[in-house]
């Protein structure tokens, strides 16, 4: 049954594979082959490069137009990325040297949707604008030698100036100088990383940075070592893949406190021992031993 | 458990015949058992810090152990090593009086490790079918022995939670031969994979693990293990 499942299952995967190879003979991608790039403020002066990689499929013969990117700001480009804006392109020339190759696009501040609402890039309105980027080209149909008009797959660049939503304090618990505080951030808000901020309260000192945290999952647990045992106050801090820093969570207070394992206890209790050697009658024992096992295995 | 591993080297041998049996050089032994190291009686009114933080729990014991059969006469008599592991874990107090139980979790955990003499009274079984060998093992060990809270090695006074501890031990055990059961599989085994015997046994270990009643954790122990041996 497992095994029909998987012939079916891989069939079903090269039969789709196969399908697109057909279909879509330009493949576009941002930094590292990702299909989404979120960029902030201190991008709008920079011009990105897009990775493209044309492949000639079986049913066309060549290129016979440049491929033309566009970009749209208000919704995702549709057949021949109609209403974009063209920020790049690829001659026909270079197309034809198959392989993966880079194009610069324009300067992302002059790209389209960013003075709708008062927002200009790299302005300090917050705002959340995404661009659609697309790439048309023709190829040659070896059937009827026509050129034929595609279109690649629409790559997402969203430019985030907003914060993040403020990251929640769930629980916490501290013993033995160290603090263990479970807490969430908000999914799809593309929270990178989470700074935490403490103070003692017996000692009044200012709140300062206590660690950085690189967020993996929206809940999490931040541990922190080298505390007192004290009553300590923590805030966090959620900062997103461009450094936009959300405001200080509600802060919670942690009772750091001393606990008495079996170790502790036993030590207390007068016991003796610990990192010693296991004596010097074992050795000589084991020495003996091994001896008479190599005697005995002489022929 | 047995019963798949019986019915596995089963498999293994099935289709081999002969009627030869193949030389029998070595034991091997697995087993398990309720584990509980005497470091309470080093205490006064019978109240250590094993039962204060772990209560009546028992650590469970896994072992392995291999002998070499070099005399076969009255019995067998082998030389062997064998080693495991125990663990236990309860959660630490808040107050030195052990009163509060606090989440964060203590745990003490040892890897025993033994040099035996083995002698096993296996005539009956090999020459009247009687399937039951007894034996009796004795021997030297060594118990490396750690404690950690919270994950990590505990320290105390400076002192971290970790040690050796060295002893010597006694076995007194029965097994019961497995051939008995079906001759022919027995005899396949033996000609297919090489296995003269197979055994499910019980013992008592008497284990006096305090470096030879010099100060320090006690790690003596009196206990029942319970396995799978088979000779080879």
């Amino acid at each position: 049954m497992r095994t029909s499942s998987f012939r079916y299952g891989l069939f079903l995967g090269v039969w789709l594979l196969s399908a697109v190879a057909a279909a879509q003979s330009v493949t576009l991608s941002l930094d590292g082959g990702s299909k989404e790039k979120v960029v902030g403020r201190s991008d709008c002066s920079k011009a990105f490069l897009l990775g493209w990689e044309f492949t000639i499929s079986s049913s066309y013969s060549e290129a016979c137009e440049d491929l033309q990117i566009f970009v749209s700001s208000s919704k995702e480009a549709g057949s021949g990325c109609e209403g974009g804006k063209e920020i790049g392109r690829v001659s026909t020339q270079d197309l034809m040297n198959v392989g993966s190759r880079f194009v610069e696009l324009t300067n992302f501040g002059s790209w389209p949707g960013f003075n709708k609402d008062d927002t200009i890039c790299g302005g300090s309105a917050e705002t959340v604008v995404t661009h659609h980027v697309c790439g048309v080209y023709s190829v040659r149909n070896i059937n009827n030698s026509e050129c034929e008009k595609k279109t690649a797959t629409t790559l997402s660049v969203i430019y985030k100036t907003t914060k993040p939503k403020t990251p929640t304090l769930e629980s916490a618990e501290g013993y033995d100088g160290e603090a263990m505080l479970r807490y969430s951030v908000s999914s799809g808000d593309y929270v990178s990383k989470v700074v935490l901020y403490g103070k003692r309260k017996s000692v009044p000192t200012p709140e300062e940075e206590m660690g950085t945290k690189a967020v993996s999952s929206s809940i999490d647990t931040f541990r922190i070592s080298g505390l007192e045992n004290d009553i300590y106050t923590f805030r966090l801090k959620a900062i997103d893949e461009v450094g936009n820093e959300s405001e200080l969570s509600d802060s919670m207070e942690v009772d750091i406190r001393r606990t008495y394992g079996f170790w502790d206890l036993y030590k207390e209790q007068g016991g003796g021992g610990g990192c010693h050697s296991a004596g010097g009658g074992l050795l000589a024992g084991l020495g003996l031993a091994f001896l008479g096992f190599y005697m005995l295995r002489r022929p | 458990m047995s019963g798949l591993l019986w019915f596995a080297l089963s498999l293994a041998a099935l289709g081999q015949s002969a009627e030869t049996a193949s030389s029998q050089d070595f034991a091997l032994e697995l087993r398990l058992g309720p584990y509980r190291p005497e470091i309470d009686k080093s205490f006064a009114a019978g109240q250590g810090p094993y039962a204060q933080v772990f209560g009546k729990k028992w650590m469970l014991l896994g072992e392995l152990e291999l002998d070499w059969q070099f005399f076969h006469g009255f019995g067998s008599l082998g030389v062997g090593v064998a080693s495991g592991y125990a663990e236990v874990f309860g959660k630490a107090f808040l107050d030195v009086a052990g009163g509060e139980r606090s989440a964060q979790t203590t745990a003490l955990k040892i890897i025993p490790i033994k040099l035996l003499l083995v002698w096993r009274m296996d005539i009956f079984a090999n020459r009247y079918d009687i399937p039951f060998v007894p034996y009796a093992k004795l021997g030297l060990m060594l118990n490396h022995w750690w404690s950690t809270k919270g994950g990590k090695t505990s320290e105390a006074g400076g002192e971290k939670a970790s040690g050796w501890r060295s002893g010597w031990l006694g076995v007194l055990g029965l097994a019961l031969q497995l051939d008995a059961f079906d001759r022919q599989l027995a005899k396949n085994l033996d000609t297919g994979i090489g296995i003269n015997h197979s055994y499910v046994f019980a013992e008592y270990a008497f284990e006096q693990v305090q470096n030879f009643s010099k100060k320090g954790m006690n790690l003596s122990s009196g206990h029942w293990m319970f396995g799978l041996a088979f000779e080879f």
